[in-house]
């Protein structure tokens, strides 16, 4: 599975980078979100895959099948920081096409309106 | 400790300033005088202890560079102490009533108390690494009063053409320091020039290269000389002290200084010399062409520093103690006529030869003044610009090689002198028929003590010259380390020393005489000689070269972000291959071990919409497709036992669905912006970083380098963090405070959002 996994994780960053170096900038946001998911995805398999595992215990203190629980909350931070970085983007996004009429990223080289 | 006092008064002075405002310190301008004051003590306590040797202290600096600020008087030092704190003292009398009426009083006289600190130490440092620092505040210090009227463009590329070339010469002495430092193991000066006859005679070579562009820069010598007449900008104090009487002769002490290191060496006889001999007559038959005083003298100070450093190139004890003399020679009467064009300035409101006129009846004093000045830069009896002139001649004279031909080019240097000297004091002292109104006929006595007392001492020494006999032969005995008699006279006999003052003043006659008829002719030479304006050429140079830049900066910070990101994709992408293949590759053999149906179809559906993303032109299907590549994750998180980040997952990705399509809504299709070329440039880049992270996870897969900290937690969870659910406690518990800097993190972007969405910017200015 891990194989497997590392393929999905090379795709999805494939696809990330390749959202990134677009002009478009909604599509930059794309990119970043798809970056993002995978880099948790790398997390999560460096903790070792589990199949049916669970970070849990029970009422003694034993446990069955224990996945590895610090990935997992390191992960879940990534993903509510990540969503409050892509919301802000979204609405920075929003503002700038407001004002300046334009999706093209090579429009904002200049510090100056043109 | 004294030598740090001279300095440290003056640098520490200028804090003093807090508590007066502008008016009240120009109201008690004569407390500016005090350091000064207080330093020409410290020299007369020198005068009696250098008596019985040098004065040394040591100071402790950087140890582990072997680098100790040393502070060392000997005669030569004092020598040159005591000239920049005699005129500094006149100078800052006149400067203290010439700048009343400027803005700026304050500044003015902090920038000129640096300098003067500056300059003392440059004289007394007794290590190359103090004298280097020393050296190059004199050029900042120069550059910020050369630019004190900032206000005005010509100041402003004045002083920068002026620091430009002197910090450029700066560089070159810096890596001179160093690498005499590093030959000789210490920095001391004294150390450094016992080194001469160790040194390999390749690298003296470029030393020698080194320290003379240095000092040319400094002193003005051909091809650097350019900067000097623009420096006449500055106020006219600034003038007076810095451009003609201290800064400037920085150059020429250093070359003193490295006289007996280097004296020796062909190449010192011939650059010095034949540098000297061009500036001296570059300086004085330009000087012929200016209609503004100022530039006038600029000119001949050009001049004078040639004479100089050609003495000091002959390199004869005649010519060294002419050198010494002549600098004392125009240092004296160079400042006075200085602060007399200055005084006649703010009386005529003009310096522009042809306009003033008459002067004798006006203000005679002025007049007296400027003509005793005036026959000391002529070599005229009875001042000591004779006595000067006279050594010089005689030095030339008895010098081998090429000297008896510099002889020849002398005479007409000074004839050129003569020549101005004469024209001066007819256009300025006898009526010419214009007269403008003038402002006010009264010159200030604080502006008129510095000129007078100058040609009081030049017409001392003039008349009675053998008073300064055995100062100069102290003076030469050190810097030549050996003993050495002179004699100065007045009176040299009838010989052809005296027979070539004689033709030199003839000669100025004549010029004057002719005057109408060698002009045009002379114009002529010198429009065709100078077809190159330096000063342009440099200033074009300086040009180019920002262009350059700019151009240069456009092409790395361009500011197209997805060149940038490419180069750090390529580099990253490099580096991850290169560790790869330094370490090995590692290709697993697939196990079906964790694998279930579930995850192969749900990795399957993501590899698809992950291509329906990237080629989709629609909106509404790419957000769409991204959520579901979210819940996918999700599904696989939940498989592999991480409950709570399958719950996390879905939330965060169906808010950040909704967000997409609210935003979307407002805004435009999107656009194909690139062309096929690009897009296929990108997906290449795009599919070999995908690659590359590929096998850096299953090569990660293989290092397991530390013991996973997790079995704490674990063991932990139940009976520290009281919670069954580990990864909860974690987020809670163990590392709340990250899980506080999380929430934070939202808190911010929450807040930023609603701000940026509720505040209108104000359309007008943004296009």
């Amino acid at each position: 599975m891990e194989l497997i996994l590392a393929i999905l994780i090379g795709v999805l960053f494939a696809a990330g980078t390749y959202l990134l170096l677009r002009r478009s900038i909604v599509k930059l946001v794309m990119g970043i979100v798809l970056i993002s998911y995978a880099t948790n995805l790398i997390l999560f398999n460096a903790s070792g895959l589990v199949q049916n595992g669970l970070a849990f215990l029970n009422k003694d203190g034993s446990y069955d099948k224990m996945t590895d629980p610090l990935p997992q909350a390191l992960i879940l931070t990534a993903i509510v920081i990540g969503f409050g970085l892509t919301a802000f983007l979204l609405a920075l996004k929003y503002k700038f096409f407001k004002i300046t009429g334009t999706d093209d990223l090579d429009q904002l080289k200049e510090t100056d309106a043109s | 400790m004294l030598t740090m006092l001279s300095i440290g008064i003056l640098a520490i002075f200028p804090l003093l300033f807090i508590l007066f405002d502008e008016e009240q310190l120009k109201k008690h301008r004569y407390v500016l005088l005090l350091p000064l004051l207080v330093n020409i003590l410290a020299g007369t306590i020198w005068f009696f202890q250098l008596q019985t040797g040098p004065i040394e202290h040591h100071f402790q600096w950087i140890t582990i560079l072997n680098i100790e600020t040393i502070f060392r008087v000997d005669w030569f030092s004092w020598y040159f102490f005591m000239l920049i704190n005699v005129i500094g003292l006149m100078v800052f009398l006149y400067a203290s009533a010439y700048m009343k009426s400027y803005d700026g009083y304050k500044r003015f006289f902090t920038f000129l108390y640096i300098f003067t600190a500056a300059m003392n130490g440059i004289v007394l440092a007794g290590d190359l690494i103090t004298l280097f620092v020393f050296w190059e505040l004199t050029s900042i210090c120069s550059f910020l009063l050369i630019g004190f009227n900032h206000r005005e463009a010509n100041s402003r590329n004045a002083s920068l053409t002026a620091l430009l070339i002197t910090a450029a010469g700066g560089l070159a002495l810096l890596t001179a320091v160093i690498w005499l430092g590093n030959l000789a193991g210490s920095y001391d000066i004294q150390k450094v020039l016992n080194l001469s006859n160790a040194l390999h005679r390749d690298s003296l070579i470029i030393i020698f290269i080194l320290i003379i562009i240095g000092a040319f820069t400094k002193s003005a010598q051909f091809p650097f000389h350019f900067w000097l007449p623009g420096a006449m900008q500055a106020p006219t104090p600034v003038s007076a002290f810095l451009h003609s009487a201290t800064m400037v002769k920085a150059g020429i002490y250093l070359l003193f200084r490295f006289t007996p290191m280097m004296g020796e060496m062909v190449h010192w006889y011939y650059v010095l010399s034949l540098t000297g001999v061009i500036t001296m007559l570059l300086g004085s038959f330009s000087a012929l062409f200016q209609s503004d005083l100022k530039k006038i003298l600029a000119y001949t100070t050009i001049s004078a520093l040639g004479t100089i450093v050609m003495l000091i190139g002959i390199d004869t004890k005649m010519s060294i103690k002419a050198a010494l003399v002549f600098l004392l020679v125009h240092a004296l009467y160079k400042a006075s006529l200085f602060m007399l064009t200055g005084v006649i300035d703010k009386i005529k409101g003009t310096r522009e030869l042809k306009e003033i006129g008459n002067l004798w009846k006006s203000n005679p004093v002025i007049c007296i003044v400027a003509i005793l000045s005036l026959l000391s830069m002529a070599g005229l009896p009875p001042m000591l610009g004779f006595i000067g002139k006279e050594v010089m001649y005689d030095a030339k004279f008895q010098a081998p090689g090429i000297a008896r031909l510099m002889l020849l080019l002398s005479v007409i240097s000074n004839a050129f002198m003569v020549f101005i000297s004469i024209k001066l004091m007819v256009l300025l002292f006898l009526p010419n028929g214009n007269q403008p109104s003038s402002h006010s006929s009264k010159s200030k006595p604080a502006m008129m003590a510095g000129p007078v007392a100058f040609t009081i001492i030049a017409f001392v020494f003039g008349l009675a010259p053998y008073s300064l006999s055995d100062f100069f032969g102290n003076i030469l005995s050190q810097i030549t380390f050996t003993p050495v008699q002179i004699q100065l006279k007045m009176w040299h006999g009838f010989n052809v020393v005296f027979v070539l003052s004689l033709a030199t003043i003839l000669l100025g006659l004549l010029l004057w005489i002719f005057e109408n008829r060698i002009t045009g002719l002379f114009l002529k030479i010198y429009r065709n000689l100078f077809t190159i304006n330096l000063t342009h050429s440099f200033q074009h140079i300086i040009q180019y070269f920002l262009k350059f830049t700019k151009i240069q900066t456009n092409r790395i910070q361009h500011g197209v972000h997805r060149y940038y990101l490419m180069i750090i994709f390529l580099f990253s992408i490099a580096y991850i291959w290169w560790k790869l293949l330094m370490t090995g590759l590692y290709v697993p053999t697939f196990n079906t071990e964790n694998v279930s149906l579930l995850t192969v179809v749900v990795t399957s559906i993501m590899l698809l919409t992950v291509g329906l993303i990237v080629t989709t032109r629609s909106r509404v299907v790419a957000v769409v497709a991204l959520a579901l590549i979210g819940y996918g994750i999700a599904l696989l998180f939940m498989t592999y036992g991480a409950i709570d980040l399958a719950i996390t997952q879905i939330i965060a990705d169906t808010l950040t669905m909704i967000i997409f399509v609210i935003v979307l809504q407002k805004l435009p299709r999107f656009a194909r912006l690139s062309s096929k070329r690009s897009r296929m440039r990108d997906a290449l880049i795009a599919l070999s970083v995908g690659l590359s992270i590929t096998l850096l996870i299953l090569k990660a897969d293989m290092v397991n380098i530390h013991q996973p900290v997790s079995d704490y937690f674990v063991e932990n969870s139940l009976t520290k963090g009281k919670g069954q659910n580990i990864v909860n406690v974690i987020l809670v518990d163990f590392r709340s405070l990250d899980t506080l800097g999380e929430i934070t993190v939202l808190a911010v972007a929450a807040i930023g959002i609603a701000t940026m969405l509720s505040f209108t910017l104000n359309k007008k200015s943004h296009g």
